[in-house]
């Protein structure tokens, strides 16, 4: 197991974990969702590919009501 | 009459002068609702953190795709924070137009000027349209036009605090001096503040808490849309000086007292 801090929650998730699969979890629609690992947005297209170790955090960030 | 002619940004073409901010509604059916309503052609969103614990319907599902969205950087305590937010946008597929929204304070909510005009440096690097929220200040607005902003966003009052154009003379002076587009952002609370704004000769007004908060949003969105047009035409119909006398309106010779001296 890994410990990863998701959007300021320090969460356990299996080892080899990818981005793609987190997002698939946690969002109904990935269509606006944004990842930032470690500060650096990771595009899209590399969701599948990028595998989270310990002690990262990830941010998913997506759009809300704003003035 | 006069025609009027579009305000443009970005080769965009903007007919409707009415900026809609999307912060505060009670539905976000009532988001799409007041768009309709209004006929506005920008909405404003925000950049958050998703939710772990529910599934949250985005946004921009209530936005129809020939609005222009305009991202603000709100959350961002400086210049660095408002760069991350606004290219985090720009990855997200919309982020082009930035409002630059840079609060250090959270009693008054008053953007910080200066941490403004370096973002505004930094994002109009980046290729940005820079559309920078500020308290009205000729020398901070001078500086935005050095640095490339598309705009400025002057509030009229503080925000959410629905109290009108308290700050109108220094929007005014901003309106005089300024080449740039002046966006009146901020405390205008019902549809004469706004039409006002557009009477001194602002290019647009954003409103977002007055609408979003009222009992009919999207009636009030359509009265502030109306507002914003009759304030825009007035501008531009260049009405008479006010005087401290009065002007007769009807003649007052001519007809009983005729000949009578």
């Amino acid at each position: 197991m890994i410990k990863v801090t998701l959007n300021g929650e320090v969460k356990e998730f299996s080892d080899n974990i990818t981005i793609k699969t987190i997002i698939e979890k946690y969002c109904r629609n990935s269509e606006n969702i944004v990842a930032e690992l470690n500060r650096d947005i990771i595009k899209r297209d590399k969701w599948q590919d990028k595998e989270l170790a310990d002690g990262d955090v990830l941010e998913l960030i997506s759009f809300m009501g704003g003035g | 009459m006069i025609k009027d002619t579009p305000l443009i940004f970005d080769g965009k073409e903007l007919n409707n002068r009415l900026f809609l901010g999307t912060g505060k509604f009670k539905s976000k059916k009532d988001v799409a609702a007041c768009i309709e309503s209004s006929g506005t052609q920008v909405v404003t969103v925000a950049l958050r953190r998703i939710d772990l614990n529910r599934y949250e319907d985005n946004i921009l599902e209530y936005v129809p795709k020939e609005i222009n969205l305009m991202v603000n950087t709100s959350g961002a305590r400086n210049a660095v924070e408002a760069l991350r937010i606004a290219r985090i946008a720009k990855d997200a597929g919309y982020g082009n137009w930035i409002k630059v929204e840079v609060i250090n304070d959270s009693k008054y909510l008053l953007p910080d000027n200066q941490e403004t005009i370096k973002a505004t440096e930094l994002l109009v690097k980046e290729g940005f349209i820079v559309f920078p929220y500020i308290s009205p200040d000729l020398y901070v607005a001078r500086a935005l036009v050095k640095a490339g902003a598309a705009a400025v966003m002057p509030l009229g009052s503080f925000i959410g605090s629905n109290r009108g154009l308290r700050a109108g003379d220094f929007i005014r002076a901003l309106i005089a001096e300024i080449e740039l587009p002046v966006i009146v952002d901020a405390g205008i609370g019902v549809p004469s503040h706004a039409a006002q704004a557009m009477e001194m000769g602002a290019s647009a007004v954003l409103v977002n808490t007055a609408i979003a908060t009222a009992d009919s949003a999207a009636s009030l969105a359509k009265a502030f849309s109306l507002a914003v047009e009759a304030g825009r035409m007035a501008y531009l119909a260049k009405p008479p000086a006010k005087l401290d006398h009065a002007s007769a309106s009807s003649p007052l010779t001519g007809f009983l007292f005729k000949d009578e001296k």
